[in-house]
């Protein structure tokens, strides 16, 4: 058999389901470290999936929390029907939507910061973020950037200042529109399929809500509505 | 285009084209219409910019320490008790301590009467009594310096694990039909955090069991004193670091030196097993470490020491038929998962990124020997007949996970980038 050079990227070899169904069978035992490096291996996706939908530090901090938690506690009743990363989005959107329709997270938005401390980037967010603020819910909300003759908004969306307007759109979203589009544009993007079997919704409301969705995004960018 | 003139444009299949999500006949159908219809065309052109900004949006960082706070939370599986007032676990500590006491005093007494205690019978009391009047207490006392320095040993070696302890191998092995497997081992038992303060054998590997004695070489760490658990790490991370430093220079002079540190002088086999074991390691070594590996694993994770190949057997062909359907093991080296394929190749992953490439044979001995080096020493979780696919967790040692994680960032890095994007941090 001949072999190939050392460095050359070959054809993939089989994934590793196995590593993951291993942990998971360890974990269902009670195996805390097993449940450890599950944890390590779904975190940064699961905290971004709830950020996109919470876009509240602390409150993403409580629902991660939250929905590692209650993974653990139904662990024994997983049966391996879905891939263990997809039943974890789908605890961690849930416990997210619980959270908002409790509104828990408004009495503490009140006194809390948008920004992760301690970020560049998002302290440097925060500084313009008033500025954004206002302008996406101004009459004219093209005043910050909007220096060139004839450029749209959407056009203009790799400015920091049209970013910072399409987060503060994105925080005017429904939150169940804006949990599919965390789904489907976020670390996810699972499929129309995918969306409607992790929120228990028809096909057709995740498609015509992701439609609402973007056309709402779109007009409050542009400042229609 | 106006709110008011939207009825006439179909929003919902603009934004499920950009998703992919249409159907052929749909597809059609905007087709033609996004042809006439220039508004269309601009609200496509806008959905996928929004696609865009949304998908590169940064997220804030995970806080730190996250991990560990939802650790610390779990509730344990192990002891499904309902938690009972607090007047009622104090009550038994209450009242030994009671006891105790009354015992201690009574010692004391100038005026007890020795043959009572001489003639009463043994009662509950005697485990916590002295045995021996007088000179017990000062024992006692003198323990509890002793105990405390003991766990402030545990503390250190805890932090020190805890630089560097994350890495786990991972392996799916088949059991034997009606294979009878001790209880998984307290390493694994305990936890995440408890297993950071424990020395990795010295405590957690069943005492008398075959399984233990099928891999030859060094001595186990289990049945090495528990102080020697930093030796043997030093000297482990030194063998592999060297390892990695042969696998630098050229292929020729790394042959030289791996086989001397993959391949141990080894004391007599324990068992058939184990002769077996060494024949495959012996013949199959310099052609791949993978095979040599196979035949170590079955028997461990098997949690039985019955041999795998039949006495004279040994190599490739035979240790591919005595392998599961399914690749035995995998390396789970944070934040990759790794696994080493018989013909060298390296596929990792991380998430959704995923990469194969071939390594170097010395690299190969690395991983390998990292991998047989992490096998000796930690415990291994049995496969039982009620679980014949049940998990070998092995966890590996500092020096393995870092000589790992080395390879695949400081000498594959370039190549993976180069085809498979940017490695996951």
């Amino acid at each position: 058999m001949s072999r190939a050079r050392a460095g050359d990227i070959v054809a993939p070899a089989a994934p590793l389901p196995d590593v993951e169904a291993a942990l998971v069978l360890r974990a269902q035992q009670g195996d805390e470290s097993a449940f450890a490096l599950l944890m390590d291996r779904n975190l940064d996706r699961i905290w971004a999936l709830v950020w996109r939908v919470m876009r509240h530090r602390e409150d993403t901090e409580d629902v991660v929390q939250d929905a590692f938690l209650a993974a653990w506690r139904s662990l024994p009743g997983f049966r391996g029907d879905a891939r263990f990363s997809t039943w974890l989005q789908t605890i961690a959107v849930s416990r997210a939507l619980n959270y908002r329709a409790r509104g828990a997270e408004r009495v503490r938005r009140a006194s809390a910061s948008f920004a992760a401390a301690g970020d560049p980037a998002f302290e440097a967010a925060r500084a313009v973020s008033g500025g954004a603020l206002a302008a996406a819910g101004s009459a004219s909300p093209r005043e910050p950037a909007d220096d060139r003759p004839g450029a749209s908004p959407m056009r203009l969306l790799e400015s920091r200042e049209l970013r910072q307007r399409l987060a503060a759109c994105l925080e005017k979203l429904p939150t169940e529109w804006r949990a599919i589009l965390a789904l489907r544009e976020g670390e996810a993007s699972l499929s129309y399929e995918q969306i409607a079997t992790t929120l228990g919704l028809a096909l057709g409301t995740v498609r015509s809500r992701l439609a609402r969705a973007r056309l709402s995004l779109r007009d409050c960018v542009e400042g229609e509505s | 285009m106006k709110p008011g003139g939207r009825a006439d444009h179909p929003v919902e299949l603009l934004s499920a084209s950009i998703d992919r999500e249409l159907r052929p006949a749909e597809s059609a159908a905007l087709e033609t219409h996004l042809e006439a219809c220039a508004e269309c065309r601009g609200l496509l052109g806008d959905f996928r910019r929004l696609d865009e900004a949304i998908t590169s949006e940064p997220v804030p960082p995970v806080p730190a320490g996250l991990e560990e706070r939802i650790l610390l939370e779990l509730p344990s599986r192990r002891s499904p008790a309902p938690p009972r007032r607090f007047w009622r676990q104090a009550m038994p500590l209450a009242a030994a301590a009671s006891l105790v006491m009354a015992v201690l005093l009574w010692y004391e007494r100038p005026d007890r009467l020795p043959m009572l205690l001489e003639s009463s019978p043994a009662t509950a009391t005697d485990a916590v009594a002295p045995a021996a009047p007088k000179a017990g207490l000062p024992e006692a006392r003198s323990d509890a310096p002793a105990a405390s320095s003991r766990s402030m040993d545990a503390g250190a070696n805890a932090n020190e694990m805890k630089k560097s302890d994350e890495m786990r191998i991972v392996t799916n092995v088949p059991g034997p039909p009606g294979a009878t497997a001790p209880a998984p081992p307290p390493a694994l038992q305990k936890g995440f955090a408890a297993r950071r303060q424990a020395e990795p054998h010295a405590e957690s590997a069943p005492p008398a069991q075959d399984q233990w004695k099928v891999e030859p070489g060094p001595a186990p760490a289990a049945s090495a004193p528990q102080g020697a658990g930093r030796a043997n790490e030093e000297q482990e991370a030194m063998r592999l670091a060297a390892q990695l430093e042969a696998a630098r220079v050229p292929q020729e002079a790394a042959r030289a030196v791996a086989p001397a540190a993959a391949a141990p002088a080894a004391p007599a086999p324990a068992s058939a097993a184990a002769e077996i074991e060494m024949a495959g390691k012996q013949e199959d070594r310099l052609e791949t470490d993978k095979t040599a590996l196979t035949l170590t694993l079955l028997p461990l994770c098997a949690g039985s020491p019955a041999p795998i190949l039949r006495r004279g057997e040994p190599g490739r062909a035979a240790a591919a038929a005595a392998r599961p359907a399914s690749l035995p093991f995998a390396l789970l080296a944070s934040p990759y998962a790794v696994r080493l394929e018989p013909d060298h190749r390296l596929h990792m992953e991380r998430g959704d990124y995923a990469c194969t490439v071939v390594i170097d044979d010395p690299d190969g001995r690395t991983i390998a020997a990292a991998l047989d080096e992490s096998m000796r020493r930690s415990a291994v979780s049995p496969v039982t007949a009620e679980q014949p696919a049940a998990a070998c967790l092995v966890e590996a040692t500092p020096a393995a996970h870092q000589a790992v994680v080395r390879l695949i960032q400081e000498r594959y890095r370039g190549a993976i980038e180069k085809t498979c994007g940017a490695l996951p941090n």
